[in-house]
């Protein structure tokens, strides 16, 4: 809870108020629920509009790779993995950040989450179903992929899945994730749906919302079991946000290709996840916060906080980029130098390089609180940082592999069309799903942000 | 209450009642009561129209049940009748095995045939010339058999038609054509053939559609015979090669590279090697394997063996007049060779007296001259007889005359031609428009030709005579004196066709020829003959049926090892040779030098999908041609690969794009023949470029071109593109010299030192299968290729796929080059999935759709596996392959008959979306295995053979049982030449290669 004290004034700062504007709890609940009963804007029908044409682009290229076959891809017997897997990784990384703000930010008690909270767990969901249809959808055989991947009881014998392999980790620890996140990003929003559905109208719209508050009536009760059932799951997600990229990062690292097997994966891939997940929040609070009007909850404050932690992140990355150097020189593993010096000065120079600028160079910008607290500045660094964060997988991914053991295998990869129709549809399923959500469900976290206004006490006692 | 009570009618005058709406209007409440409990089936049924609720189940039950019956009702029944009178030989799902030869090269082949279709051909270990092995062509045959494109009728005039009218037409124009009815073939091996042409009486021209002429006319200026010896190589300790591609295209090159290999093994017993000097302008695959490669421009081919055969004369004793004017170092200043370049081949051949062999294939007008150069020097050695035959048994395989040729087309210019058969070759694709065949073919009234498939002949001829294919007909070969073999049909003609043969045997009445009934009568008569010229003892019935098995009858077998006789060179020849030497014409800034290619050679096989695809040995490049370009000419020009260049000489051009080719000799450019079909069939037309017109007699060279750059890309679909080992532990060389000091020489990680593992290693209780592979031995000719494709049903893929690096080979030769780019140093490694036993691939399938077996074979599960393709990532030496499409016809129909029955049935046909691989021939382990079982024996080296080992004629993989002390291959894993690829990966492959050794000074040792 905030600190200051009106008789220690002297001594004492004020904190910045979270909430500005001298907003009521009525002001916060009329808000945020005023978007979502009143008819949409003109600019959320061209978003929709162009989100969901991407959308059908990518799904039309993935309809003609699974009728047709994974040669529509730009993948081979080189590089086996290429877009697939890098999209796959991105978006993972991506979802990192919701769960980080939301539980491992609630359980230190970060007081400035709460304006962001919703909207960054949202966008881990979407961001997890985005890079879901990935490892499925790179299959050679999805239809049969979607459950031999899963250890389920079967008349064959001895048939079962191989627990020695990275892949199957993957499994378990992408569908937890999603799991938990999903449930947690609900429960998180049952009082705030209970809200809406009491302000609600129509009869139509209020059944749903209905069924959707479960019962919901904000006596001390519920409130109790809420926030055990709340803090639980907080204490439960928090670990998987370091745990899903770690089991992300040994598909690489358990393999033996020089540059991907790298004991130092587990940790530079959650840093990475973070990093490229903060950015990302950045990226749709910005535009969220202008659209919806929500300036007063999503304060200059919560982007600077979030600036700070892209910084710190960034540098991190960078310093796990120059580890890696080091030791593929310290290890005196030929094969370990060739594939570092190669993602340097080889023939995806131009990747590595974007890479380097994007994640360690544009981002030192926010040492300066101007920048830091500059609107439009912070939009487009966090665009870069993702760029990079993209390139970062690619680099990974492409690099280790187009020039593995045998230099009569080397071959130069590209993604194809249909690699990309694919890519950009996974953004813009993404962006579809975020702009549903910013219609039917509350983008802010009312419940929380009231709890944290100092109504009544001004000072937020 | 009524007893009576009738739910109709309306409840009224009742002093009970039951509810207040029945008391106040009981009008109103009657109403209500037949639909209060609406779950009477009674009172529903008693409702007129409409369906009640119990008959609508009923009827809603019994459709249902219908349309489930109607889903399963048999189809329409197709019967299925196992054979009635079950044939002897054919029991379903064992394989026969039919000895027979290859007409073209007169090879011995074994065919297996399943249920009837011959699925395999390998070559007969008892044929004395093949010994078993068989080149890429020759292993792609049995595709070409069932070819969709294949003509399945004969044509008159270019509508389908039925042998019975053709027969009776062709007839008819045979017999109003007597005495001007020519027969233009290749050369023809059958004996049966040949003779029944003869008694014909038609003017026989043959020509080869890869010219031999120089090597024929040389010797018959040299020695006053028209010959083509029987060169041999096994013979020689040091073999000289100006120009000569003897491992590649030149010549009877499968029973070179037997003989060749055979002299490259190294064991505890022989520590000697045979030494190859090449001197050449255009990287080949002989050059490849020299000991000693120097480039040389082939117009300096000439003064360079001048030079040559003036050290070999003064070294010998036999010093002439005609060379008194001609060294080393006079050929050193002309070509650019170094002068000890010449001196070390002529010391070594000197040395080597009677133990050595020139070869040499002049590109020029030079082309005779040379030979009479080599004939020259082979005399002077004393190596005529010991390693060139021409009395014991000389070659029949190459018997064309450009000469006759050209007399024909002057005949049939002069409408002396009436009637022409052509067949065994194209000539209109084949021959330079500039000789003026195709036009001379139109002054032919009836032109007879026999083909295959519809091509550029059959186009412009009025009788096209549908050809069985050699593996559907009777024949037989006598590629050598004294050594025959029948070809022995496996299957019945897929279409109408017929071959040269049997087509000449029912035109025998027409013109008045005695001839047998059909062709098994003639070959067999041909061998009754035999058999008496050869005082064969044997009842004939019994000699043709042991024929019939070995394939092979030789009645100079024993006489085959002799010394020959040794004939006397003439002296004029060599003077007559020098003569022509000063008249060459001096060099341009560029020559285009055309070349044979090892997969298509005259084309004729163009439409086979599997050689279209097979890497060519030298540059890897697959589906066309391009052209190859020294990296000096290609600096100095400013061309970049894939660029396309435009080629002009005497108003002809074709453009290429360029391949950077190392070891080619700046100042040439070389391209090769037998692309640029239009007429063949959906994979072999427009694929690359034809170039015979640039061709002129046999002059493969084009002393002048001009060169210019179009501005155009195009993508030269090359399989390996890095060429360099980067100083990797891929594969190990050495040189003799060191060889003979350490014989683990060259080998950085010796096999002993297997780095610890973490896993708990696998126990092999029964057998564990292994492979040897010797680097020394393998040419590189890549049969191997083509018969693990046919083998295990791997498909071609096509050049957008290859461009995509998706081609299909489970087993690769890479290729690297040592030493400098100008002349570098081959090693080509055949790389197949090595059976790890720490397989790293097996460990990250989430699916264990990749197992490892108790005999070590690491195991592909086809219908497990779901496509993650982390395996292929995690492989080290990249041998899976992914589907990356269905392959095997598209999603909804099967192949195109009779594609189909081309597959061999013990190997699945893969879906997309799976991955593959190698399996060391799991299929020919299982039935050697059970062979063996039945027996009641342990499988041994003769039982199990992968297909990649029995096509290879150098006998360079070796596989078997390595649990076994006495097999081959757990003795050759003990070689101190043994190393394992990237061993300090750690995957502990099954797979162990033997070291290159040179045979060269060493100090150029070096890791590129």
């Amino acid at each position: 809870m905030s600190m200051t004290m009106t008789d220690g004034a002297a001594v004492q700062l004020e904190r910045p108020a979270l909430v500005t504007g001298g907003k009521t709890y009525a002001d916060v609940t009329r808000d945020i629920c005023t978007p979502l009963e009143s008819f949409p804007t003109q600019r959320w029908y061209i978003a929709i509009t162009i989100s969901s044409l991407v959308l059908l682009m990518g799904l039309t290229a993935w309809g003609i790779t699974i009728w047709d076959g994974l040669g529509h891809w730009g993948i081979q017997n080189t590089n086996a993995w290429g877009a697939d897997i890098i999209n796959f990784v991105f978006w993972i990384g991506i979802g990192h950040a919701g769960t980080l703000i939301s539980a491992v930010l609630y359980l230190f008690r970060q007081n400035w989450r709460t304006g962001i909270n919703r909207s960054a767990e949202a966008m881990t969901i979407f961001a997890v179903i985005c890079a879901l249809m990935y490892p499925l959808g790179h299959t050679g055989r999805p239809w049969l992929a979607c459950y031999w991947l899963l250890p389920y009881p079967n008349n064959m014998g001895s048939l079962w899945v191989n627990f020695r392999s990275p892949l199957l980790w993957d499994v378990f620890a992408v569908s937890t994730y999603f799991t938990i996140s999903a449930v947690f990003w609900f429960i998180g929003l049952i009082p705030d749906i209970a809200t809406v559905r009491d302000r609600a109208v129509h009869p139509v719209r209020k059944a749903i919302y209905t069924v959707l508050s479960f019962g919901w009536k904000g006596g001390g009760r519920h409130w109790h079991h809420y926030e055990k059932a709340y803090g639980l799951l907080a204490g439960l997600s928090a670990p998987l946000v370091l745990s899903v990229h770690t089991i992300v990062s040994f598909d690489f690292a358990v393999s033996n290709l020089p540059g991907w097997h790298t004991t130092i994966f587990p940790p530079y891939f959650v840093i990475g996840a973070i990093f490229s997940g903060f950015a990302m929040v950045v990226t749709l609070m910005v535009i969220a916060r202008e659209v919806f009007n929500l300036k007063n909850y999503i304060t200059i404050n919560h982007l600077e906080a979030m600036n700070k932690i892209t910084m710190c992140t960034g540098m991190l990355v960078g310093l796990a980029y120059a580890t890696e150097f080091f030791i593929a020189w310290y290890s005196g593993n030929p094969y370990e130098r060739y594939v570092f010096l190669n993602r340097a000065f080889g023939p995806y120079a131009w990747a590595y390089w974007t890479m380097i600028t994007c994640n360690t160079l544009i981002p030192q910008i926010f040492w300066f609180k101007k920048f830091r607290r500059n609107v439009p500045m912070m939009f487009i660094v966090s665009v870069f940082v993702n760029i990079g964060m993209w390139f970062e997988r690619f680099v990974i991914v492409v690099t280790s592999l187009h020039r593995d053991f045998l230099p009569s295998r080397w071959m130069y990869y590209l993604p194809s069309t249909t690699d990309w129709f694919i890519t950009l549809g996974s953004f813009g399923l993404f962006f579809t799903l975020f702009l549903l959500f910013c219609r039917f469900l509350p983008v802010v976290a009312m419940a929380e942000v009231k709890s944290i206004m100092p109504i009544g006490d001004k000072h937020g006692h | 209450m009524s007893h009576e009570h009738n739910e109709n009618k309306p409840v009224t005058n009742q002093r009970f009642w039951m509810t207040l709406d029945q008391k106040e209007a009981p009008e109103a409440f009657a109403k209500t009561i037949p639909g209060e409990f609406t779950s009477s089936p009674i009172r529903e049924g008693l409702e007129k129209d409409g369906l009640d609720r119990r008959d609508f189940l009923k009827v809603m039950g019994a459709s249902a049940m219908m349309a489930s019956l109607a889903g399963c009702t048999r189809r329409p029944v197709h019967k299925i009748v196992p054979y009635v009178t079950n044939p002897e030989e054919i029991i379903p799902g064992v394989p026969n095995f039919y000895a027979s030869a290859c007409p073209q090269t007169g090879y011995g082949l074994v065919l297996r045939t399943r249920e009837g279709r011959p699925i395999k051909v390998d070559g007969n270990s008892d044929h004395p010339m093949n010994r078993g092995g068989l080149g890429a062509r020759g292993q792609a045959a049995v595709h070409d058999l069932y070819d969709p494109d294949r003509l399945r009728a004969p044509k008159i005039g270019g509508v389908d038609s039925d042998w019975k009218t053709f027969d009776a037409a062709v007839g008819q124009a045979l017999a109003s054509s007597k005495g001007s009815t020519y027969l233009l073939t290749s050369s023809i091996l059958s004996p049966t053939t040949l003779a029944l042409i003869n008694k014909y009486n038609v003017k026989h021209v043959m020509v080869d559609s890869i010219a031999m002429n120089n090597v024929l006319d040389g010797q018959a200026q040299s020695y006053g015979s028209r010959v083509f010896p029987r060169f041999r190589l096994d013979r020689a300790d040091v073999i000289v090669s100006i120009g000569a591609d003897f491992l590649g295209t030149w010549g009877s090159v499968v029973e070179y590279e037997g003989q060749f290999s055979a002299a490259r093994k190294l064991n505890e017993k022989k520590n000697t090697l045979n030494k190859l000097f090449v001197f050449e302008g255009e990287m080949s695959l002989t050059g490849q394997n020299a000991d000693e490669r120097t480039a040389v421009h082939p117009a300096d081919q000439m003064i360079l063996g001048l030079g040559l055969a003036a050290e070999v004369a003064r070294l010998t004793g036999h010093s002439s007049a005609e060379l008194s004017g001609f060294s080393a170092a006079m050929a050193a200043e002309k070509t650019g060779v170094p002068a000890e370049k010449i001196h070390a081949a002529a010391e070594a051949l000197a040395k080597a007296k009677g133990r050595s062999l020139v070869l040499a294939d002049g590109k020029g007008k030079d082309g005779v001259a040379l030979q009479v150069l080599a004939n020259f020097m082979n005399s002077s050695l004393g190596n005529e007889g010991e390693t060139v035959d021409a009395s014991i048994a000389p070659s029949n395989q190459f018997r064309g005359s450009n000469a006759e040729l050209v007399k024909l087309i002057a005949a049939m210019n002069a409408g002396t031609v009436k009637t022409l058969i052509i067949q065994g070759f194209n000539p209109v694709y084949v021959l330079p428009e500039k000789m003026g065949f195709k036009a001379a073919l139109a002054k032919v009234a009836n032109v007879v030709y026999f083909a295959s498939h519809a091509n550029e002949t059959s186009a412009v001829a009025k009788f096209v005579a549908a050809e069985s294919h050699s593996f559907e007909d009777w024949s037989d070969v006598n590629p050598q004196k004294d050594l025959y073999s029948v070809v022995q049909p496996t299957i019945q003609p897929l279409w109408k066709t017929k071959s040269l043969l049997g087509a000449l045997l029912d035109w025998a009445p027409a013109v008045g020829v005695k001839a047998p009934a059909n062709t098994n009568d003639a070959v067999k008569a041909t061998f009754q003959e035999l058999t008496k010229k050869h005082g064969v003892s044997q009842k004939f019935q019994d000699f043709w049926d042991d024929l019939l098995m070995s394939g092979v009858f030789a009645p100079g077998a024993k006489a085959r090892d002799n010394k020959a006789s040794a004939r006397s060179f003439k002296g004029e020849a060599l003077k007559a040779a020098v003569a022509v030497a000063k008249t060459l014409p001096a060099k341009a800034p560029f020559s285009l030098l055309l070349t044979s290619s090892i997969a298509m050679a005259d084309g004729s096989q163009a439409n086979n999908a599997l050689l279209q695809e097979l890497p060519d040995p030298v540059s890897k490049n697959v589906w066309g041609n391009y052209l190859a370009v020294s990296s000096i000419d290609a600096k100095a020009k400013g061309w970049e690969e894939g660029d396309v260049l435009a080629v002009e000489a005497d108003g002809n051009r074709f453009e290429l794009p360029l391949y950077i080719q190392p070891g080619m000799k700046a100042g040439v450019v070389a391209a090769h023949l037998g692309y640029g079909r239009v007429f063949n069939g959906r994979n072999g037309n427009g694929v690359g470029v034809r170039l015979a017109n640039f061709l002129a007699g046999d002059q493969t060279l084009v002393s002048d071109v001009k060169i210019t750059k179009t501005g155009a890309k195009s993508p030269v679909a090359c399989t390996q593109r890095h060429h360099s080992l980067e100083g990797r532990d891929i594969i190990f060389d050495t040189t003799l010299e060191e060889y003979k000091k350490n014989p683990s020489a060259g080998v950085e990680h010796s096999d002993n030192e297997v780095p610890p593992t973490i896993w708990s290693e696998h126990e092999y209780l029964g057998y564990k299968w292994g492979m040897v592979i010797d680097l020394n031995a393998c040419t590189g000719c890549s049969a191997c290729v083509i018969a693990c494709s046919v083998e295990n049903n791997v498909p071609a893929v096509g050049k957008d796929q290859v461009l995509k690096g998706r081609e299909m080979h489970w087993l690769r030769l890479d290729r690297y080059y040592s030493g400098e780019a100008e002349n570098p140093e081959t090693t080509s490694q055949a790389m197949l999935c090595q059976h790890c036993d720490n397989a790293p691939c097996e460990t990250v399938c989430p699916v264990l759709a990749t197992v490892h077996s108790s005999e070590g074979l690491n195991q592909m599960i086809y219908n497990r596996c779901v496509g993650t393709k982390y395996c292929s990532n995690n492989c080290p030496y990249k041998v899976r392959r992914f589907n990356w499409y269905n392959n095997n016809g598209d999603m909804n129909s099967l192949m195109e008959h009779p594609l189909a029955l081309s597959k061999n049935p013990e190997v699945t046909l893969r879906s997309r979306g799976v991955m593959e691989k190698c399996t060391f021939c799991v299929q020919r382990i299982e039935y050697g295995k059970s062979e063996a079982k039945t027996a009641g024996r342990r499988a041994n080296d003769e039982d199990v053979k992968t297909a990649c080992q029995e096509a290879c004629a150098a006998d360079a993989i070796v596989f078997g049982d390595v649990n076994n002390p006495e097999s081959k291959v757990s003795k050759l894993k003990n070689s101190p030449r043994g190393f394992l690829s990237l061993n300090e990966v750690n995957a502990r492959p099954a797979v162990t290669y033997l070291t290159k050794v040179r045979n060269r000074a060493p100090e150029k040792t070096e890791k590129a």
